[in-house]
């Protein structure tokens, strides 16, 4: 076998190893319970089986995916320009970074009461037909709390860490404005806004599951929360489960859209 | 002493940086004339300020006191009419060989830019890599790219800042040679700053000996031997040793 191969045969191996030991140790620390106690792997695997044929997870899932989207393209909207602005005029950046690290360690949770208050009584629609509940609103705010902050951040450290040679080159070139910033500023940016990216949508998962907690009627955190009062202990842990692989499966997508974007660059990882 | 076929006239020019230790003189009073299609190396210590004269010539930095004139104008602003080489190369990872060196050619038709991007990609030795990355190629290649781009858009002046530092001894033998090549096919007006002697006294026409910070012109060197010149020849060994005496590194025998 190639050297690779086997490296690549011994990270699966050991991570399966891995694997089994938690679910093992798992297995033996929740040995004798039932469903209103810590439940079991055994246990969480048949509530989750209940809950795919039941049809309400694909639905739950979906319903998250949809307010994390809403929210984090919202902020992907903002926080872009507004960050390659912070890092391209130094006085920009001094007016405004005091007040985005002074906002930014707050937790989009504590917003919660002021999102519902905000945006409780609003419902967004298009042509008669309802394309946001309220608390859809009040969500996808939350989400763009979290995802808001790192994007602005990372951006703008990324354009004002731009190499002054290829500024300069550009100058040089007579490349200015639009062109300046499509071909120059933003490529260059680009490495580091995608970690950016990646960290905010990693936060925003986090976060849409404790905003679910209020409020809405779908969606994975909500799921925690109504099998809790329905004390259906296996659900809770079945969709714990379910929102651990989805945030993999995200964090998986955004690190491929990384390595596509910069291999050519010699920056992949391959 | 102004000459008609001077192409760049540098006079008086100061450059002082503030510090937080104060203000920093680095350039003090450089009085020099580029002519037009020369080879000029600016020599000098290393610290000594001839980087930033080359960053005023080329209207990156705006000097203190005095004026650089550029065809009798006063350069403001850098210009496509003269480019910059970078120290370590300035292409840009993120675009092929061929964008890179039609970077400069935005708003020509695209059948003309194709002509002048393989022209110049041809020049410097690269046919068959327009559609490479940067990170494929090799250092010495990269370098290359950086000299068609800068070539691309047919500009009066070249300005080589240390162009070969970042480049093993072996491809910097290979690409003085390559520079020498290009520039007795252009006649382009280049101007080198470098601190290897021994590199300016092989390529250049002129070689201006910089003295310590704050930095003036001490002397020119006139470089006469034919090319391509071998630098252990005796005449360009006496050359060298001159111009380590004068910046104070005595040689022993």
């Amino acid at each position: 076998m190639r050297p690779k191969a086997v490296t690549r045969l011994r990270t699966v191996v050991l991570g399966a190893i891995g694997v089994s030991l938690f679910v093992l140790a798992w297995h033996l620390a929740t040995l004798g319970n039932g469903i209103t106690g810590v439940p079991g792997p055994l246990l969480t695997w048949h509530g989750l089986v209940e809950l795919a044929t039941a049809g309400v997870l694909w639905k739950n899932i979906v319903a998250s995916v949809f307010r994390v989207a809403w929210g984090f393209c919202l902020a992907v909207a903002v926080g872009i320009p507004l960050g390659t602005w912070m890092g391209w005029k130094a006085n920009v950046a001094q007016a405004l970074n005091p007040t985005i690290q002074l906002l930014r360690p707050i937790s989009p949770i504590a917003w919660i009461p002021f999102a519902v208050i905000m945006f409780g009584g609003v419902n967004v629609g298009l042509l008669g037909r309802r394309l946001f509940d309220a608390a859809d609103v009040s969500a996808a705010f939350l989400i763009f709390l979290a995802s808001f902050f790192p994007i602005v951040t990372a951006t703008s450290s990324a354009v004002r860490g731009i190499d002054s040679k290829y500024i300069r080159s550009a100058a040089n070139f007579g490349v200015t404005g639009k062109r300046l910033f499509t071909r120059v500023i933003l490529p260059a940016a680009l490495p580091q806004v995608l970690t950016g990216l990646r960290l905010a949508l990693g936060i925003a998962w986090v976060v849409i599951v404790a905003a679910e907690m209020l409020g809405v009627t779908s969606g994975l955190g909500f799921q925690v929360n109504d099998s809790r009062n329905n004390l259906r202990m296996d659900y809770v842990a079945a969709a714990m489960l379910v929102i651990g692989s989805v945030g993999l499966l995200l964090d998986t997508g955004m690190s491929l859209l990384e390595t596509q974007a910069l291999a050519r660059r010699g920056m992949s990882r391959r | 002493m102004t000459t008609k076929s001077a192409k760049i006239r540098v006079s008086g020019v100061t450059k002082t940086f503030s510090t937080a230790k104060g203000t920093t003189a680095v350039l003090d009073g450089v009085d020099l004339e580029v002519r037009d299609g020369e080879f000029l190396a600016i020599v000098g210590p290393s610290g000594c300020g001839k980087s930033t004269l080359l960053n005023c010539m080329a209207g990156f930095e705006r000097p203190t006191a005095g004026r650089i004139h550029v065809d009798d104008e006063v350069v403001a602003r850098p210009h496509p009419k003269r480019v910059f080489v970078f120290q370590e190369t300035g292409i840009f990872p993120w675009f092929s060989v061929w964008d890179n060196v039609g970077f400069g050619l935005d708003g020509m038709p695209f059948e003309e830019k194709h002509e002048h991007v393989m022209k110049y990609t041809r020049l410097v030795g690269l046919e068959g890599f327009e559609r490479s990355f940067p990170a494929e190629l090799s250092g010495g290649m990269k370098q290359r790219v950086e000299f068609a781009r800068a070539l691309a858009v047919e500009p009066d002046v070249i300005f080589l800042d240390e162009p070969f530092g970042a480049l093993d001894a072996f491809t910097r033998i290979e690409m003085r040679r390559e520079i020498v090549r290009i520039w007795q096919e252009t006649r382009k007006t280049c101007i080198l700053v470098t601190h290897d002697v021994a590199e300016a006294l092989e390529l250049a026409d002129r070689v201006a000996i910089m003295t310590r910070r704050p930095a003036t012109v001490h002397s020119i060197l006139e470089v006469e031997s034919p090319r391509p010149r071998d630098t252990d020849d005796a005449s360009l060994r006496e050359l060298r040793d001159h111009v380590f005496s004068v910046l104070g590194v005595e040689r022993r025998a």
